[in-house]
């Protein structure tokens, strides 16, 4: 591999991402769908603000921002049973019921009842009270669905040119392991751009427009939910990226990257109605794991970030493998 | 062969040839190694743009019906309200400014699938400026009502004129061979 070749690739590719229809769609895309979030996340909460503070009430500016804010104190404390839901339950407490009637209750609970233990009521209180509140439940989110979103943007990184033969052009100048990293990087380039604009788009905008927040914890938070951001985009990215070398075209790469993604957890929830173990199919991907990335527990986030990136290296060396080894 | 198949040298002789500095200093005369095609990106904006300039004519239809069956509403206090919020000559201005829009979003759209320079380029350009100016009158007007106000899906409205914008200056400019 040459080091020239690849930067060369990927800053080609970072600057070059929109000449592409995909390209263009998919930052088009990515931007709505996360504004989008943000806006259904904050929306509830303005109108309830809007509604219950009465401004005819309140003789000062101050008063009625007062009166707002602790309307939002309310509605984050109400909203904590249902970020708490989201989150998933800690291992250590899970497997203190140990006993075959014990998971047997437990798999007859409903979800709410097993995931609010100490440890989620915990790490709900620190992303709602001693974060952002707002900002965390739309990173939450955002963790959801931006795997599908990554799928848009990566599908077509080598299907297209695979199967229009137009490698073998780049092939006279360039090895392949430079073309398969040069334009893997380029897509991560392109994915913390798009992620960095949004995330400065929301939080400028929370900001601005609620002001509940001290704006140094919410930049800092903000960095710290883009760069999770990030880090989980890194192993689908790698995967469709896998997906694309071996798949014979762009639209069974599309294909097979959304089944893929989607797959995992529709499996692992399918599966868990019979099998309890059938959950830890999640962690074939970093949906077992991903919501950890945004725990209050270094710890936790460490191995969830460690989790990402073994999966992005064992993801990356199969496609790397295949595309090194086929017929272009 | 040869001879038959040159041009006629008396003609080319009357005008002198542009020199090939100049060719090469204007984009569209710069030789290419290829007959032009349209970049991928390119046929997607066209697409965008019939996407919404049909958008925006279907929404200011919508909001037309709107205020024409204005008395008729007595439930629903949230389109009252934003009927309300608008004077009937600013609503009228508002409500053609973005008609015109949408027929330029969609003539710009054409202009770029034929890689013409005005249609496409120019024509596109201040489509794209006029949607913002649009989108944010519509933003102002209904400001401080439930109906409506500058939130984030004002920021969603503006993406597309704000990529477009960019797109057609910036990425695609040089394509515009027409």
């Amino acid at each position: 591999m040459n080091r020239r070749h690849t930067l060369q690739i990927a800053a080609y590719a970072a600057r070059t991402s929109v000449r592409g229809g995909i390209g263009l769609v998919f930052l088009l895309l990515s931007l709505t769908f996360g504004l989008l979030v943000a806006h259904r996340m904050m929306q509830p909460i303005e109108t309830m603000a809007r509604l219950m503070v009465d401004p005819a009430l309140y003789e000062t500016e101050e008063g009625r921002r007062d009166a707002e804010l602790r309307v939002l104190e309310q509605m984050t404390e109400q909203a904590k049973p249902v970020i708490a839901w989201m989150l998933p339950s800690t291992p250590g407490n899970a497997a203190e019921e140990d006993d075959e009637a014990a998971r047997e209750t437990r798999r007859k609970r409903p979800r709410l009842a097993v995931s609010t233990d100490k440890d989620t009521e915990k790490w709900a209180t620190y992303l709602l009270e001693d974060r952002p509140g707002i900002l965390s439940a739309i990173f939450l989110i955002l963790l959801l669905g931006w795997p599908f979103v990554v799928a848009f943007g990566a599908f077509d990184l080598y299907a297209g040119d695979i199967a229009s033969r137009q490698l073998r052009y780049q092939l006279l100048r360039a090895d392949r392991s430079s073309i398969y990293f040069g334009r893997l990087l380029g897509l991560c380039i392109t994915l913390v751009a798009v992620l960095s604009l949004l995330g400065l788009v929301v939080t400028v905008y929370l900001g601005l427009k609620l002001g509940a927040y001290p704006w140094g914890e919410m930049l800092l938070w903000a960095l710290q939910g883009t760069l999770m951001m990030v880090v989980v985009s890194l192993p689908y990215t790698a995967l469709c990226g896998w997906i694309s070398t071996a798949a014979g075209g762009s639209f069974t790469s599309l294909t097979l990257a959304s089944l893929a993604i989607g797959g995992v957890p529709l499996l692992a929830s399918l599966g868990s109605l019979q099998f309890d173990s059938a959950q830890y199919v999640n962690w074939l991907l970093p949906w077992g794991f991903q919501s950890r990335l945004l725990h209050h527990d270094p710890l936790q986030q460490g191995l969830a970030i460690g989790g990402c990136l073994l999966q992005t290296a064992v993801f990356v060396w199969l496609g790397h493998r295949t595309f090194t080894r086929r017929d272009l | 062969m040869t001879a038959c198949a040159s041009p006629p040298d008396f003609q080319l002789r009357s005008r002198p040839h542009p020199e090939v500095a100049f060719a090469e200093s204007v984009p569209h005369l710069r030789p290419r190694m290829s007959e032009t095609t349209r970049p991928g990106g390119l046929t997607a904006l066209a697409v965008l743009h019939f996407v919404f300039g049909g958008k925006r004519i279907a929404d200011t239809i919508g909001f037309v019906a709107l205020r024409s069956r204005h008395d008729q509403m007595d439930g629903d206090k949230k389109p009252r309200e934003l009927v309300d919020a608008v004077d009937a000559t600013v609503f009228t201005t508002t409500s053609v400014l973005a008609v015109l829009t949408g027929l330029a979003t969609i003539a710009a759209g054409i202009g770029c699938l034929k890689l013409r320079a005005r249609l496409g380029r120019r024509l596109g350009t201040v489509a794209a400026l006029s949607m913002i100016g649009v989108t944010i009158a519509y933003a102002m007007l209904l400001r401080g009502t439930r109906a409506g106000d500058f939130t984030l899906l004002t920021i969603v409205q503006l993406l597309f004129p704000l990529l477009t914008l960019f797109l057609l200056n910036v990425t695609f400019k040089d394509e515009f061979v027409r």
